[in-house]
This record gives C-alpha cells, sequence and structure tokens, in this order.
C-alpha cells in the first residue's frame, strides 16, 4: 500500500531525514517512534506532500507519488492528515467541518456520509455544536472524522494525542484504534511515547537522527532490538559484559546460547560484548542462584521494580517481580536468570 | 507595439468611465468658497444656460494641479481671492490674455491682461475706542509705538492677507524699513497669533488687546449677524490708516482664464457677467466687499465704515514679492 | 501560477503606492541651499521642537487615556458597562480638527460663560498643550481597543496567578500586564503619533507652528512645492523612525502570543470606586464626544432652517460612496498585500510593503502632490499615443477623477488596513492551510471558505476605520476631488476657515454621524470575546 525507499528530506541546508525505507499493507497501522527531533514529523510531512525530497521515492498504491522527478501535489494524493492542533475551523461546526473535504458530493449523499462519520466517532449529537465547544477529546475525533470522510487510501496522524490530557490518552488511543481498524484504513501515525505506539501500531519504526533504526513489530522491538539505540529506547534493561566465544555469550551471570548474528564473528578469537538484560529476564526465586542487594524499588501496582546489586560486579540490574513479593531496600534478593532472546552487542 | 496600443486603449476605456463630463460646459476652478460664489454661477447658469462645474479648493493646490494637467486642463477659469496666487499662476504659464471689449482702464487688471480684479478687499486697522484715542493710530507705522506693547492682535503670518500687507508695505518702504515695522510690531502683541481675523475682533472686543488688523468684510459679516458676534463687532471702530500718504492696503480678488482653456467664449461671458453692475452690487452686499467697478453704490455696512485712500501699487509687483515678505515676517518673529 | 501573478500584482500595487511617497524624496534633486539657511535661522528649530513635543505630548496623553480607560473596563467595575464601552470608541468619528473648532467656539471669550471664563484664567485652548489635548481625546481609542484586547488576553491565567502569588492589582498592572501588553500599546500609540504628525487643520487653526503648517506655509507663501516636500521628507523619515521602533516591539511580541481568552471573574468593589471608575470614564467620553456633539448640534440646529436639503442630500451620497469605495479598494489591496507576504515572506516585497505603511503620517497634502503629479505626467503620455494614432485628445483619465482620490486615500490609510489584517492572519495558522490541501481544496477554497471568515471582523473593522478616516480626510480631497464634487468634511473646511463656524456645524455633525454608523457595526467584533 505504502512503500518508502531510501527517502532523503532536506530542508535549507540540513538533512533532516535520511536512508529511511519501509512499507505498510493495506489496513496496518504504522508508527514512526522516535525522541523530538529525530525527523519523524519531517517524514510524516513528505508523505503527505508538503515538503519536497531529495532523494529516493515514495509510492502509494503501487503509484509514485513523490520522487527526485516527480511530486504529486498534496491535493491529488488522496490522503488523510490529523494535525497535532486539529487544525478544526473555529467558524465552521462539527458537520461542516467534517464536511469540508467532500466536495464532490452531492448534497444527499454529503449528508449521508457526514452522519456516518459521526456515527463512527460517537458524535451524533454534536454535529451542529462549534468545535470550541467540545472537549479535547471530542475534537481529536472530529478531526479524524474529517480526515476519514472522503475515504482517503492513506490516512497520517501527526501526534494525535499530544495536545489531550495525559489521563485520557490511554483509552483514547484504543477508541482510536477501533476506529481506524473499522474503516481499514492504512494509518501511519508519529509519536514520541512508546507506549502509545505499542498500543496503536501493528508495526513500528523506531528512529533515530533522521534515520530509521528498525521497522517491526512492538514485540520485535523489545525482545530482538537490531541496535543498541532501539535496545535502549525501547523498555527497560541493563548491559552485562561478556564475551562471544562463537556459540554462546559468556558473563559472570552464566553463559547463554546465541539465536541469531548481529554481526560478523571470526571463527578464531572470541569478541568482547555487551549482554541486554530485560528486568522480565530475572525472575525472582528464593532458592535462586544468584544473590544480590536490593540498592531501590519502585512499586508499580501489580510489579515491583528492584534495582539490584550483585556481589562482585559494578553493573546494577533490574528485576521486576509480581509485589506480593516485597522486600526492603537494603535486605537480600535471589534469582534466578530466564533468557528467551539473547541480545548483545559488540563493545 | 500592438501590445501597447491594446493596452492604451484598455486603460482609455477604463479610464473614460471615470471622465469628467466636458460638453460646452465651463470649468472654473476656484479658491473663493463655494458658498460664496455659487449663488452668482447660479444666476449666470439661469440666464445664459450654461452649465458651471466648480471644484473649489486652496488657490495654490488648484496651481498645482493645472500645471500637472498640463494642456489637458479642464480648467478654463481660475479664480483667487488674492492678487499673488493671479500673478503665480501667470508665472507659471497657466494663463492667458482676457479679451474683453471693455477691459479698459475702469478695471484692475494685469498689464497684458492675463487676470482681471472681480472685487477689492481692504485690510484697515480697528481698535477699541475706549482704549485707544482717535488719533493714537494714523498709520500703519503707528502700530509699532512703544505705548501699543501687550495690546496688539493680529493672525498668523501663514495667512496670505498678512502676507500681502508686508509684501505692499516692502515695495513702497523698503526691505529694511518694513522688516523693522514687522519686528516693531511683532514686540507690541498682545499674544501669540492665532485664530482668523473674526477672532482677533472678538479678542478686541473682550479686551484680550485693545488694537488689530482685519480685512473689513469680516467686520461686516459680524456687524450683519446676530447675537454674541454682532454685539462684540459693534464694539470695536475702523481707523483708516496712511490717509495722508500711501493709503490703507487692498487687495484684490480675481480672475485668469486659463491658457489651455477650451471654453473661451462661455469663460470671457462670466467675465463680463461678474463686472456687470448688478453682480457688483451684489458681491458688495451679500459679500460685503468693495465693487471693482466705479460708481456701483456699497452696501450699508460699508458705507458705514467709512470712505478711505487706497493704496495705488502695482498688484502685479505685490504678488512678486509675496515670497520675501513671508521671509521678513520669519525674520521678525511673526509665528 | 495562481500565487506568481498575485506576487506581481502586488509588486506593481506596492509601487505604485510607494511612488507617491518616493516623490517626497526625490524632491532633494532640487537644491534650495538658500531657502534652508533661511529657515535654519528662522523657524526650523520651533518647527522640530514643537513637533516633537506635539507628537511626545500625544503620545503620553493616549497612553494614559487609552491605558487607564482600558484598565477600568477590564479589571474594574463600572455602572452602564455596556453604553461605556460602545462611548469609549466614539471619539474616532470625531475629526480633530472639529474638535479643535468646537471647544474654540465654546470657550470663546466673548461668551460671558463662567465655564468658559474659569477655563480661560488656567490657560488659552489655542496653544500647544490644547492640541495636545484635543488630539489626545480623539485619537486615545486607538490605544484602548488594542489595549484592552491585550489586557483580557492575559486578564484569566496571569492575573489569577498574579492574584494567588499575592501581587496586589497595582503590582499586576505594573510587572505583569503592561510589559505584557506592551507591543499592543506601542501600536496604538505609533498609530496616534503618526495621525499627530501629520495633523494639519488643529495645529494651524491653533497657531502652534509645526513642521506640516511650516510645509503649508512654505509651498502657499512662498509657491516653493519643491522646498516643501524636502520638509515634508524630514517628517516621512520621523515616521519612519517610529514606525521602525514599532515593528521592532512587534517581532518581540510574537512570544506573547496567547490563544487563552476566557472572562476573567471580576473581583467585586466598593460603590464609591465603581462610581468613581464610571465618573472617570464618562468624563473621558464626554469630553472627547458628547460635548462637543451636543454643541455642534446646538449650533446646527440653528442652521436647520437655511440648509437646502437636495444639495445636502446629493453632499451625503457623495461622501457615503466615496467613503464605501475607497474602504473596499484599500482593504483588498491590503488583503493582496498581507498574503503575498503570508506566501513569499522572504521575498523583498515585505519592504515595499513596509514602505506604504508610511503614507499614514505623511500630510494628505503632501500626498495629494505626489499623486497628482505622476498621474499628468501619464496621462499626457497616454493622450500622447492616442493622438499619434488617431489625431485628437481624449482628455484627463487619471487626474481629476475618483481613481486619482482613491489612490491618494489607498497611499495614505492603507497601513490602517495592513494592521488590522496582517495581526489577524497571524491567527489563522498554517495547519488551517495543511489541513485544506490535504482535504484535496485549492488555495481559493482556503481564503474564500477558512481564512475570509476567520478574517471578516477584522476586514470589516480596517473597512470601517478607513471608512471614517476617508470621511475625516480634508487636504488631499480638496486638492484631487473632481467637478462639482463635495464631502462633508469640504464643507465643513470651507465655513470654518471661513470662520463661520455655525455654519460649519451641520457638515461637522454630519461627519461624526456618518462614521457613527460603520463604527456601530464593528462594535460587535471588537467586544466579540464576549458572549
Amino acid at each position: 500500500m505504502l512503500a518508502v525507499e531510501n527517502l532523503e528530506v532536506i530542508l535549507g541546508r540540513d538533512k533532516i531525514v535520511h536512508s529511511c525505507t519501509f512499507d505498510l499493507l493495506a489496513g496496518e497501522l504504522g508508527c514512526l517512534l522516535g525522541p523530538s527531533g529525530c525527523g519523524k514529523t519531517t517524514l510524516l510531512r513528505s508523505l503527505a506532500g508538503f515538503c519536497q525530497i531529495a532523494h529516493g521515492n515514495i509510492s502509494i498504491n503501487d503509484q509514485i507519488v513523490s520522487s527526485t522527478a516527480q511530486h504529486v501535489p498534496v491535493q491529488k494524493r488522496n490522503i488523510g492528515y490529523v494535525m497535532q492542533d486539529f487544525a478544526l475551523f473555529p467558524h465552521l461546526t462539527v458537520a461542516q467541518n467534517i464536511a469540508f473535504g467532500l466536495h464532490q458530493y452531492e448534497h444527499n449523499a454529503l449528508r449521508l456520509r457526514v452522519n456516518e462519520m459521526l456515527e463512527l466517532v460517537q458524535l451524533t449529537q454534536f454535529g451542529d455544536a462549534y468545535p470550541n465547544d467540545l472537549s479535547g477529546g471530542q475534537q481529536q475525533r472530529v478531526a479524524i472524522a474529517r480526515a476519514l470522510a472522503p475515504a482517503p487510501s492513506l490516512l497520517l496522524l501527526d501526534e494525535p494525542f499530544s495536545a489531550l490530557d495525559p489521563a485520557l490518552r490511554e483509552t483514547l488511543v484504543t477508541e482510536i484504534k477501533a476506529i481506524l481498524k473499522a474503516s481499514k484504513v492504512t494509518s501511519l501515525m508519529v509519536t514520541h511515547d512508546q507506549s502509545e505506539a505499542f498500543a496503536f501500531a501493528d508495526k513500528v519504526a523506531v528512529m533515530n537522527q533522521g534515520a530509521i533504526e528498525q521497522w517491526d513489530s512492538a514485540f520485535a522491538l523489545y525482545h530482538c532490538p537490531k541496535t543498541r539505540f532501539v535496545a535502549h529506547f525501547i523498555g527497560e534493561g541493563r548491559f552485562i559484559s561478556g564475551t562471544d566465544d562463537g556459540k554462546n555469550i559468556r558473563t559472570e551471570l552464566g553463559i547463554f546460547a546465541k539465536h541469531n548474528e548481529t554481526y560478523e564473528v571470526s571463527k578464531t578469537t572470541s569478541i568482547e560484548v555487551e549482554l541486554l538484560l530485560r528486568p522480565d529476564d530475572l525472575v525472582f526465586a528464593s532458592d535462586g542462584a544468584f544473590s544480590s542487594i536490593i540498592q531501590s524499588k519502585k512499586f508499580r501496582g501489580s510489579h515491583i521494580m528492584y534495582e539490584l546489586a550483585v556481589n562482585g560486579m559494578e553493573e546494577r540490574l533490574l528485576c521486576l517481580t509480581p509485589s506480593h513479593n516485597d522486600f526492603a531496600v537494603g535486605s537480600e534478593f535471589c534469582f534466578d536468570i530466564d533468557i528467551a532472546h539473547t541480545v548483545y552487542f559488540p563493545k | 507595439m500592438s501590445i501597447v496600443r491594446l493596452f492604451t486603449t484598455i486603460t482609455v476605456l477604463v479610464g473614460s468611465l471615470s471622465m469628467p463630463l466636458m460638453a460646452a460646459e465651463l470649468n472654473i476652478y476656484s479658491a473663493r468658497k463655494e458658498a460664496l460664489i455659487k449663488p452668482i454661477l447660479n444666476e449666470f447658469s439661469q440666464e445664459t444656460g450654461i452649465k458651471v462645474n466648480l471644484i473649489t479648493g486652496k488657490a495654490d493646490g488648484l496651481i498645482t494641479r493645472m500645471r500637472s494637467e498640463k494642456m489637458l486642463s479642464p480648467a478654463d477659469l481660475l479664480l483667487t481671492t488674492d492678487v499673488g496666487r493671479l500673478v503665480r499662476a501667470k508665472s507659471f504659464g497657466l494663463t492667458q490674455s482676457i479679451e474683453l471689449s471693455n477691459l479698459s482702464n475702469l478695471y484692475i487688471h494685469d498689464p497684458n491682461g492675463h487676470w482681471v480684479a472681480l472685487t477689492k478687499r481692504t485690510r484697515p486697522i480697528i481698535v477699541n475706542p475706549e482704549k485707544v484715542a482717535a488719533d493714537a493710530i494714523l498709520t500703519y507705522e503707528d502700530l509699532t509705538k512703544a505705548e501699543f506693547k501687550g495690546r496688539i492682535c493680529v493672525r498668523s503670518s501663514n495667512n496670505v492677507y498678512n502676507q500681502s500687507l508686508v509684501a505692499a508695505m516692502l515695495m513702497q518702504q523698503g526691505e529694511e524699513k518694513t522688516l523693522e515695522w514687522a519686528k516693531g510690531l511683532v514686540a507690541n502683541f498682545a499674544r501669540p497669533p492665532k485664530g482668523g481675523d473674526r477672532d482677533q475682533i472678538q479678542a478686541v472686543a473682550a479686551g484680550i488687546c485693545d488694537i488689530a488688523i482685519i480685512n473689513t468684510y469680516y467686520l461686516a459679516a459680524m456687524l450683519n449677524s446676530e447675537g454674541d458676534s454682532a454685539r462684540a463687532a459693534q464694539k470695536v471702530q475702523v481707523v483708516w490708516p496712511n490717509q495722508d500718504d500711501r493709503g490703507t492696503h487692498i487687495n484684490i480678488s480675481g480672475v485668469a482664464i486659463a491658457k489651455y482653456a477650451k471654453n473661451i467664449t462661455e469663460a470671457q461671458r462670466l467675465i463680463a457677467f461678474m463686472l456687470r453692475p448688478s453682480s457688483q452690487k451684489w458681491y458688495s452686499e451679500v459679500n460685503q466687499e468693495y465693487p471693482v467697478v466705479p460708481g456701483i453704490e456699497w452696501s450699508k455696512t460699508l458705507k458705514d465704515m467709512g470712505e478711505f485712500k487706497a493704496e495705488s501699487v502695482d498688484l502685479e509687483q505685490v504678488g512678486h514679492l509675496n515670497p520675501k515678505a513671508l521671509k521678513i515676517m520669519d525674520k521678525a518673529g511673526w509665528l | 501560477m495562481f500565487t506568481h501573478f498575485l506576487k506581481r500584482l502586488s509588486f506593481a500595487l506596492g509601487l505604485l503606492l510607494i511612488f507617491p511617497i518616493v516623490f517626497v524624496y526625490l524632491s532633494w534633486t532640487d537644491s534650495h541651499l538658500e531657502h534652508w539657511q533661511h529657515l535654519f535661522a528662522t523657524n526650523l528649530s520651533e518647527y522640530l521642537f514643537n513637533t516633537m513635543l506635539l507628537v511626545l505630548g500625544v503620545g503620553i496623553g493616549t497612553f494614559w487615556l487609552g491605558v487607564s480607560c482600558a484598565w477600568c473596563m477590564v479589571h474594574s467595575h463600572c455602572y452602564a458597562r455596556r453604553w461605556i464601552q460602545i462611548g469609549l470608541l466614539l471619539p474616532l468619528a470625531m475629526p480633530a480638527y472639529i474638535i479643535a473648532y468646537t471647544y474654540t467656539g465654546m470657550l470663546d471669550p466673548a461668551q460671558a460663560n463662567p465655564i468658559a471664563y474659569w477655563i480661560g484664567q488656567i490657560g488659552d485652548i489655542r496653544s500647544l498643550v490644547g492640541a495636545i489635548l484635543m488630539l489626545s481625546l480623539v485619537l486615545f481609542p486607538y490605544v484602548y481597543i488594542l489595549t484592552y484586547n491585550a489586557f483580557r488576553r492575559h486578564a484569566s491565567t496571569y492575573a489569577e496567578t498574579s492574584q494567588s502569588l499575592g501581587l496586589t492589582s497595582w503590582q499586576y498592572m505594573v510587572k505583569i500586564a503592561l510589559p505584557l501588553s506592551r507591543p499592543a500599546i506601542f501600536a496604538g500609540v505609533a498609530l496616534a503619533m503618526m495621525e499627530a504628525l501629520a495633523d494639519y487643520g488643529t495645529v494651524a487653526y491653533f497657531g502652534v507652528s509645526t513642521l506640516t503648517t511650516g510645509i503649508f506655509r512654505i509651498w502657499f507663501g512662498m509657491g516653493e512645492a519643491s522646498f516643501a516636500s524636502q520638509l515634508a521628507s524630514i517628517l516621512a523619515t520621523l515616521v519612519l523612525l517610529v514606525l521602525i521602533l514599532e515593528q521592532f516591539q512587534r517581532r518581540k511580541s510574537q512570544y506573547y502570543q496567547n490563544k487563552q481568552t476566557q472572562r476573567q471573574p471580576l473581583s467585586s468593589v466598593s460603590k464609591i470606586q465603581k462610581s468613581g471608575v464610571t465618573f472617570y470614564l464618562t468624563s473621558v467620553i464626554a469630553l472627547g464626544f458628547l460635548i462637543p456633539v451636543t454643541q455642534l448640534l446646538i449650533w446646527a440646529s440653528a442652521f436647520i432652517p437655511q440648509t437646502d436639503w437636495n444639495e445636502y442630500r446629493t453632499l451625503l451620497w457623495q461622501t457615503l460612496s466615496l467613503g464605501a469605495i475607497s474602504g473596499a479598494v484599500i482593504i483588498t489591496v491590503a488583503l493582496l498585500f498581507a498574503y503575498t507576504e503570508r506566501f513569499y515572506p522572504r521575498s523583498i516585497f515585505r519592504y515595499v510593503s513596509q514602505i506604504t505603511a508610511l503614507g499614514y503620517a505623511i500630510p494628505g497634502v503632501v500626498i495629494a502632490v505626489g499623486v497628482m503629479i505622476p498621474l499628468g505626467w501619464l496621462d499626457i503620455q497616454i493622450n500622447a499615443l492616442w493622438y499619434s494614432w488617431f489625431n485628437e485628445y481624449i482628455g484627463l483619465i487619471f487626474s481629476g477623477t475618483i481613481f486619482a482620490l482613491v489612490l491618494a486615500y489607498c497611499v495614505r490609510f492603507i497601513n490602517i488596513a495592513k494592521q488590522n489584517i496582517g495581526n489577524a492572519l497571524i491567527a489563522t495558522t498554517p495547519s488551517y492551510d495543511d489541513a485544506v490541501m490535504v482535504l484535496g481544496q485549492s488555495r481559493w477554497v482556503l481564503f474564500l471558505k477558512v481564512h475570509l471568515p476567520i478574517l471578516r471582523p477584522a476586514l470589516l473593522s480596517a473597512f470601517v476605520l478607513v471608512f471614517v478616516d476617508v470621511l475625516k480626510e480634508l487636504p488631499a480631497t480638496l486638492i484631487l476631488r473632481p467637478f462639482n464634487f463635495n464631502t462633508f468634511a469640504v464643507k465643513a473646511f470651507e465655513y470654518a476657515s471661513d470662520e463661520r463656524l455655525m455654519a460649519a456645524a451641520l457638515p461637522a455633525v454630519s461627519i461624526v454621524f456618518a462614521g457613527l454608523i460603520p463604527l456601530y457595526f464593528i462594535l460587535k467584533n471588537i467586544y466579540s470575546e464576549e458572549k
């Protein structure tokens, strides 16, 4: 549906986006995730056609819309776009806002479509209200309804939740996801919040300094990060040092089997590596193989996050354990290690 | 070339929608206020069937307009209320010689016939008779006497009547004496110059000062009004200065035919109309100005102010000296 | 394609509008050394000194009146709030020269009026101080409107925060409200100062020698138009300084944009305080509007039996249609400029556009000459061409017609329209533009369906301000108008300059009331935030 190949965008003299390649299947929800200033909004805007690209190409439904030679204007791309500030026109009612993009519809069809959209976003009784009379969440749904009304082949959302109350976000993300899935529109969202990204998307691109580091499912990003940046940025965890002997990673906390190769290893010499330990890789056991002292603890409702110091090791470890295992800071904590995915990077 | 032609044609077509009408009519640029001239123009139209189009404004604005319009100017006649502007228009080459069969020496006119006077206006002195002795002031020069320190009101030197007064004096007395006079006058001012001639009359009546220099038609108009201003006007008395030598200062209102006038016959008819006795009488009765045609009876108010001897100077020269007069007033500190 | 056409059109119009201003500076190609020496030796220092004092005085006067009234309206209570809100805008409809004539007539020493006598003891109204007072009384609404809206913008959040931090209202005003509203206040004061710089009627009537009276004196007295233009160019340069300062302030102001416009709950005040505030506000309105208008009405009623109503109807029609045509043309041009600047922010058009703002402070008479001479030249060229093809002249096309008059108004008043529209256009954020494009609509739709409705209040108020200013404008109208064409201002001037104040009253009061009609329509918009 959407295919982006080796995209590069230059604004002024700065290369904002480079070496971006990814694709979305019809009906899939994608997400561009990254810290602020990583170029994710620029990438989104170049997909919409607001900015020219310097290199590579973008195609929607197998049609090239942007390349160095070609630039289909925004109006002809058949995309929807939800602005960060929603950009609802204050002088038009909700229904008029939704109808704004439906210029080819006849009167009756238009009414039907607007009602359909109002129903989709569950705002049927607000058709005659003005945007300023609605809550933030309602305004956002109007913005989405307006973008969806012309039945775009691709919906782009720029930080759609950032203007909203954090307490509302979680429920809204789920609601919006349901709306988008129901309308079967291919969507791409930009965000800097990974919980939003994970809750929303089928596939997530982690971006750093203008480039996509990894384009994968949320599960894969967490458990099989391909770069150190992704490993750091997604989820929690600590690195411990070890050596790669070709088949296994040897550390002070044991020997772990390798699943895949992220780098070339010569057969003769072993390589110094760092192994990622996620908090859920450590399992509390009163008769566990390893003993440690609790340095600090954070209560998280169902679970407690402990920071642990193992005797003789510089690195601190994290362990997430059900909250009935409640211990005081400074007391002893025993655990076993159970790694499903061995993630390691050369030092 | 054809593009230029097309453009010009379009411009002309668009422009012609807002073009002034130019039938066989008479177009007047007048520095005289509409209210003071419209009645007599209406009478002219009724009598002759010639439609009169009028623009009023400040004389220099109208002159500038004629200069920029050059040979396209719609103006047939230029009416002004002072000789200086007529002379200025003539020196810019905006006028032509008026050929009136009876443009004789009876009238005040330009030596080459480029303008002719329609009315006379005088600028004498007025005093509060209770405070100023009857023979204390006999000349304009007397106003510089030390005894009148802080007792004289006169309007700003921005005003053309004052400029003309000083220019006339400059011509007859020379630069040195005129500057000295202007300085002496300024030294006797009761207050910085402000307001118009009526204000000076009011000031004398109210006791702010005892002496003022004014044009008579303002006083006459106040005398003929009702209420406060009539009462104020009755408190003052006209003094005709310099009756034993050069005479009281006069200026004229006048008319010139524009160089590029298209309706010359009509223009000449209007000038003749304005110079005929009934019109002259109208000016005297309604506007309280003095007729230029000898033998026309003055209005009662003017007669009551008294006969006087007027300056006989070359008005053209007075007009030329206007800028110099202004500089002298600058030097004297006459604001 | 379309926007390129737009850009070229704006450039052409911009150059047309700055030409009369440039023309003023072109006068320096003539040498007037001798005149300058004379002027240096005599009046120049006085012109400059009085001009500075006048502008400074009007700046302080309008600042005081505008800010104090805005403060009272936003942060205090008064009786008849609705009426006072309207009343505070009314002085805008009052031309400064007419209020000057009126007060002079009222305080006439010849009248046996104790109040007139009493005021006469304090000082003569016809003085520099009097001119400052008159101008401040009619110009302060510019400051008031802008400051009022600025105060309201900050009222809810900042005022409450400050209260919670224990600041007194005085401290809030000095430390928060004034600094935050500074750009708005300054914009208003700058407008008032520019009007004061261009004023001729008031200062001339009061016998105060300023640069403008000097320009007239030199032009009329000496017949030296180009020397007068040189003096006018000094005036224009002064304005340029005011404008640069204002732009500098505005650039800073963009950081202060705050969308919150909730109504601030007013804290309760004592009855005495409420009465005091009401009294203060009412006296400002009375002095700037009610008293002079009442006086004018009394005078006018004495002249009603002598009025030719047919002529009056023509006059009314000519005045209103001139105002409406000029208003429409000027806001269209201002809109065009605003969009060109928005689409091409880096283009040098920005500078052209900024220079057009100078016109606001150049006396109308100077603009009239700057318009008349180039148009006369153009007419002559066209006629020469026409003659070469058809062997006849077609006469004047541009000069001596409504075209010249509207162009002169455009030069003079484009700044007012631009300021209003520019500020409003900032409020239409770029994300609207993006949203419209992404919904598959053209720029025309963006303009017609989104921007225009959002800009409507600003366009309306720009139209009204221009309309009222055109009604009041005198010198350019006097010089450029076509045959048999009169306005109320011209009529009022003719009578007043003939020292017939009473006869001038009817046209004068008509200007005021004609200005009130459109003013009524923007009242809603100016106070639109309060529903």
